[in-house]
């Protein structure tokens, strides 16, 4: 499992390094879509034993230090969407399209909610937040949704490495 | 069906307990890095509570907006070509301006002005930006190696007008975050550059928001139009005096308030920011200012001058 989460951090990382870097001046109107979170939800929905959302924790500590945002504002708001994608994992099966893109748009919008969480508790003067009107987050979440089919695709080429595997698998 | 074990509860072993754990881990890190342990059990109460409302009030100028805005779109057509003709008269006096700050600036330099000499520390480039769309800061490539502290002034040149674009907020020895004029934890002491009235500007988190300049008295705002530069007061102990920080955009009268909110465009294009330039603001005379900053940071010396 250690060997797996590594792999997993490394990975959500390496894309939030691309989004800092590559991405800084968004695709759309400015909006960057958020690679990382849309591997936290897969690493999230494959895996048992919580590694998504220990993944989930590790990535978003990782952007903390990336951010100026608060130290543990990425760590929460990244481990609340992979939490709760590893409920669903019971309750749904993923196919190759439409799943995803439901995947990366809820998983965005349950980050923004987890911000809106930071912000009712921190206070506006500390924290900023998603404004869940705002026409920018729709977009974030619609990019999201698109990216997730091809990363998962992408993902499952690479099953071996992110995916634990328990005795009996 | 799933069986809990007896006794096992919300353990960390558990299902639920490993990603409450860190949940709550997540939290003291938020609580720990913005100072806000101790009052915390208060805010959770009065945030909640804030938050309800904020939602509600959300929902309704949500619902306000888009009934008005129907109405709206008559008046706009008619606002537009009023607002065409004015951008032509700003455009004029935008030239004139230039050309009377580069007069000042020369009649500055021979009366010898020794107050609020600024030393640009170094000059930056921009390497990155945050991971998300909530956070704005921006990565540049000069650290503590090249003598970058936190809290210092970072400007920008944009068409021929030097700008305050941030101020530093963390450093590492060969990196650094900025924070942006825009962001909500932004502040500095600003005033007009016209009737030199004094008020705190600060972010409202997006580059496309306008800034807000609060505190200025309704008496005093009656005097501030539309176009009106803003320049920093120098007052606060990090940003240097007249850095220009952007235009009056909208003054607002807020009824319930004895205070006017006024609206600024920042002077700076936010979206186009390449480099930065870091500056330290001095209020020693120029002599002793060079020598300090040649004694502190003799490998950036060739990037540094002396800016009034």
């Amino acid at each position: 499992m250690i060997k797996t989460l590594l792999s997993s951090t490394l990975i959500s990382s390496l894309f939030l390094l691309i989004q800092t870097t590559w991405l800084k001046n968004g695709l759309f109107w400015g909006v960057v879509p958020d690679f990382a979170l849309v591997v936290i939800l897969w690493i999230a929905y494959y895996n048992r034993d919580n590694q998504g959302v220990l993944t989930g924790f590790l990535s978003g500590i990782v952007g903390d230090a990336m951010s100026s945002s608060p130290f543990g504002y990425l760590s929460f708001i990244y481990t609340v969407p992979a939490y709760l994608a590893s409920l669903l994992r019971r309750a749904m099966e993923l196919d190759a399209f439409f799943m995803p893109v439901l995947l990366g748009f809820a998983g965005t919008i349950a980050k923004g909610l987890a911000s809106v969480v930071l912000l009712v508790i921190f206070g506006s003067g500390k924290i900023n937040a998603y404004a869940l009107g705002d026409f920018h987050f729709w977009m974030e979440a619609a990019l999201n949704g698109a990216a997730a089919p091809p990363l998962f695709w992408l993902l499952r080429k690479a099953k071996n490495f992110l995916v634990a595997k328990r005795v009996g698998d | 069906m799933a069986q809990r074990r007896p006794g096992r509860g919300l353990s960390l072993s558990s299902r639920h307990g490993v990603p409450a754990a860190l949940m709550a881990a997540s939290l003291l890190l938020v609580s720990i890095s913005t100072k806000s342990i101790i009052d915390l059990p208060g805010r959770i109460v009065s945030g909640a509570a804030g938050g309800v409302q904020r939602v509600f009030t959300g929902i309704g100028s949500f619902a306000k907006r888009t009934v008005f805005s129907v109405a709206e779109l008559a008046d706009l057509r008619n606002q537009y070509d009023a607002l065409l003709e004015r951008v032509k008269s700003y455009e004029t006096i935008e030239r004139s301006y230039a050309d009377t700050m580069a007069e000042n600036a020369r009649l500055k330099e021979q009366l010898g002005f020794a107050q609020n000499i600024t030393t640009i520390k170094a000059s930056a480039q921009i390497i990155a930006k945050d991971p998300g769309n909530i956070y704005s800061g921006y990565v540049i490539d000069k650290g503590i190696s090249a003598g970058v502290a936190k809290n210092l002034a970072v400007a920008a040149f944009q068409n021929g007008m030097e700008g305050l674009a941030g101020k530093i907020l963390e450093v590492q020895q060969k990196s650094s975050i900025v924070l942006p004029l825009f962001d909500q934890r932004f502040f500095v002491s600003a005033r007009l550059s016209r009737t030199r009235t004094e008020g705190l500007v600060n972010g409202q988190g997006n580059a496309d928001e306008p800034l807000l300049m609060n505190y200025i008295s309704k008496l005093n705002a009656a005097e501030i139009q539309v176009g009106d530069v803003v320049v920093t007061s120098g007052l606060d102990s990090i940003y240097p005096a007249d850095l220009v920080v952007g235009r009056v955009k909208e003054i607002q009268l807020p009824e319930y308030s004895s205070s006017a909110v006024i609206l600024i465009e920042p002077a700076l294009n936010f979206a186009k920011l390449e480099y930065l330039f870091i500056l330290q603001k001095d209020e020693k005379a120029p002599e002793t200012a060079m020598d300090s900053t040649q004694a502190e940071a003799p490998a950036s010396a060739s990037a540094s001058g002396a800016r009034r």
